[in-house]
């Protein structure tokens, strides 16, 4: 089969499964960018001054009080050891071959290199939490926001559109950090809620109280989060629905006595999906991350302080597990966000993937 | 621009935001006047002072005032007023002289008292002071020259960079934008903060105020531009098939000069807008970092910067609330651009206005 037989027969196999293709080739350049992007983690991390073991040495230094009982002070051996133990002393393209050699072949992710404990362990736990959180301020912003967004669509010009237009305005600007600043000083000042997110109660012992007081101590950073993002979509909806129901078809409907709840939610709002189904591409990978500056106000022990702490003593293990799995959930989000699309809108179809 | 002052005037909140930002951008620029003292100058025996200028009293009637404080506590900072003991504030007075714009020294400030020269004058605080004795009022001054111009600085390198590859992509198409297209995502996909915290890490050691300012703004806008970049792709794309670009290309014009000298101009209302909402995200970039200890650190000051100090503990807050005035600061001026994009939005987009 010479090279001109081989294009036309791949042009026809595309063209017969055109999703396939799309699919096949989407797949390939995802794993590819992964690939290039742990790369690129291993070299930035070798290219920041010191490493872990430094790091190490350091706080011990500054930790040690008593100068004549130097037994446990580290020569310049034992660090070097303990560098070839970690495999830091290696240039960082064979750090990662062994990384990827660690996770792929032997289906382990290593242990984080401050504390000991398994990085799927540690990622495991931090993630529930912020994974529990994520999903109920979730559900609560979509419920209301598509609710208050659809209801005021069909009040637009009256007073209450216009100021709650101003409202979603405010809130869309307002500073998130300030928010929560200011919700963390509400809860401190008059000592209704907790100023923390979350409770000191053991699971174990008692879970429906633990429940209880969990849901009490995120009151306060569901609200803030709330609020910080309520603006910005109930501001999309409100537009998009308008949008849609000044269109002919909207008047042509009207014309033929449909009513009008009916013309609102199964012609008008079915076509208001697009721009948040390609919206929520990041949805996915917002869920499974924790969101840094609440984490750090509220002390929530989620992934996104984790994190931080984890890339600031270069935990490798650790930051790599994590930049990877949310690489790579952005990427499932993105192809899932296209395919949803195309269920949605007849439109949209793949033949030029 | 047509019709856009005339509609400025006629939306009173956008045209209110527009003076507000006006005038915070003057004084910016005046702060070394219009602030009483230097933002590092630390006044010993006032820490945590409350804001004390007052207007009437019956020693010295009406007028600007200051009531002498006594510190009660000296473990938390507690201050009582001293009966009948007031100090008047003047306009132009001689105060402390310092460099301005580092061209010429000055000492000659719009208001302030006889402090340093009669002893029993006190120093005007407007804001107060944080825990070191310094006047939150300069300091929140100075440190408006950081927090308005990083906005404007950074949108204006993201603008370009997204300007370039996005106009390039768009306009080229084919391999330039398959290349362009996956550099993007592949930045969107570099999870952002990680990255900032990375490079700020590789480079953070031992560098002044000006360095980190920059390293700052770079920073926030290398992994601002990638969505920047592929809405100019989708735009260039749309009018690049419109009859003048395919007369231009029979004139046998250079291609590069028919993207950025006829079809960008296209899209200046856009850019204009983008520009506007930009500057307010990257205000808060700034804060943010700064609160996470990456930003700007002392001797340099920002509002972000004065928020992490002083505006972090609720403790803190609680008993000296006048330290939050920073974070006022800054939710004035963010909602300020905000509201002049909600303008030129209309303005930009008429299909817009229709839908809303």
């Amino acid at each position: 089969m010479d090279a001109s037989t081989f294009a036309n027969r791949w042009a026809k196999e595309r063209g017969r499964h055109p999703l396939l293709f799309f699919f096949a080739n989407r797949v390939i350049t995802m794993v590819l960018m992964l690939f290039v992007l742990g790369l690129g983690v291993f070299g930035l991390m070798s290219l920041a001054p010191g490493d872990i073991v430094d790091n190490y040495v350091r706080s011990q230094m500054l930790t040690m009080t008593d100068f004549r009982s130097n037994d446990n002070a580290l020569d310049s051996q034992q660090i070097a050891e303990a560098k070839h133990r970690l495999g830091l002393d290696k240039p960082f393209y064979e750090q990662y071959a062994h990384w990827l050699k660690q996770v792929l072949v032997d289906h382990d992710l290593g242990r984080s290199l401050i504390s000991r404990a398994p990085v799927l362990f540690l990622v495991a736990s931090r993630m529930v939490n912020s994974i529990v959180l994520n999903l109920i301020s979730l559900v609560i912003l979509t419920l209301a926001s598509f609710s208050l967004g659809i209801w005021l669509s069909s009040k637009a010009g009256t007073k209450l559109d216009v100021s709650a237009a101003f409202v979603s305005l405010f809130l869309n600007a307002f500073p998130g950090i300030l928010l929560l600043l200011l919700l963390q000083m509400f809860a401190a000042g008059t000592g209704w809620f907790p100023v923390t997110a979350y409770p000191t109660d053991n699971f174990d012992g008692n879970p429906a109280g633990f429940g209880i007081s969990y849901l009490y101590h995120i009151i306060l950073p569901l609200l803030g989060a709330f609020l910080g993002s309520l603006g910005g979509s109930l501001r999309l909806i409100r537009a998009t629905m308008l949008d849609q129901l000044g269109q002919p078809y909207v008047t042509a409907l009207r014309s033929r006595g449909i009513d009008e709840g009916r013309i609102r939610f199964q012609h008008a709002f079915r076509n208001t999906m697009n721009p948040f189904i390609t919206g929520s591409s990041t949805l996915l990978a917002d869920l499974f991350s924790g969101s840094l500056i609440l984490e750090i106000i509220f002390s929530y022990p989620g992934i996104g302080r984790l994190m931080y702490e984890a890339v600031l003593q270069k935990d490798i293990n650790l930051v790599m597990t994590n930049i990877m799995f949310i690489s790579a959930l952005l990427l499932v989000g993105m192809l899932l966000s296209d395919l949803a699309l195309a269920l949605v809108d007849p439109r949209v179809r793949f033949n030029k993937a | 621009m047509k019709g856009l002052a005339k509609r400025l005037v006629r939306r009173p909140l956008a045209f209110g935001s527009f003076v507000v930002l006006v005038v915070l951008y003057l004084a910016m620029t005046f702060c070394e006047f219009l602030a009483p003292y230097d933002a590092n100058r630390l006044f010993e025996h006032y820490s945590d002072l409350p804001p004390n200028l007052s207007w009437y009293s019956n020693e010295l009637g009406f007028g600007p005032q200051v009531q002498t404080m006594s510190m009660v506590n000296d473990v938390t900072q507690q201050y009582v007023r001293v009966k009948g003991e007031y100090t008047r504030v003047n306009l132009f007075t001689q105060g402390q002289t310092v460099s301005m714009w580092g061209l010429f020294s000055l000492s000659t400030h719009l208001f302030g008292t006889d402090f340093g020269k009669d002893p029993k004058a006190q120093p005007v605080f407007l804001f107060g002071t944080d825990n070191l004795g310094r006047d939150v009022f300069s300091r929140i001054l100075y440190g408006s020259r950081i927090s308005l111009t990083i906005g404007f600085v950074g949108v204006f390198l993201s603008l370009s960079l997204a300007l370039i590859f996005g106009g390039l992509a768009g306009y080229f198409g084919g391999i330039w934008d398959w290349i362009i297209m996956r550099l993007c995502e592949f930045i969107i996909l570099v999870p952002g903060l990680y990255l900032i915290l990375f490079l700020r890490s590789i480079l953070s050691d031992h560098m002044d105020s000006g360095q980190s300012f920059m390293l700052i703004t770079v920073i926030l806008s290398f992994v601002g531009w990638p969505g920047t970049a592929r809405m100019i792709r989708g735009m260039v794309h749309a009018v690049k098939r419109q009859d003048f670009v395919a007369n231009a290309q029979l004139e046998s014009m250079p291609s590069l000069s028919i993207l950025f000298r006829h079809i960008v101009p296209q899209m200046s209302s856009i850019l204009i807008l983008s520009v506007t909402l930009g500057v307010p995200g990257f205000i808060l970039g700034e804060t943010a970092l700064s609160y996470l200890g990456l930003g700007i650190v002392d001797p340099a000051v920002s509002w972000g910067s004065m928020i992490n100090r002083d505006a972090t503990s609720v403790s803190n807050l609680l008993s000296f609330p006048w330290l939050f005035a920073p974070g006022i600061f800054l939710v004035i001026v963010t909602l300020a651009f905000n509201f002049i994009g909600e303008l030129l939005r209309d303005w930009a987009d008429p299909n817009w206005k229709e839908a809303s």
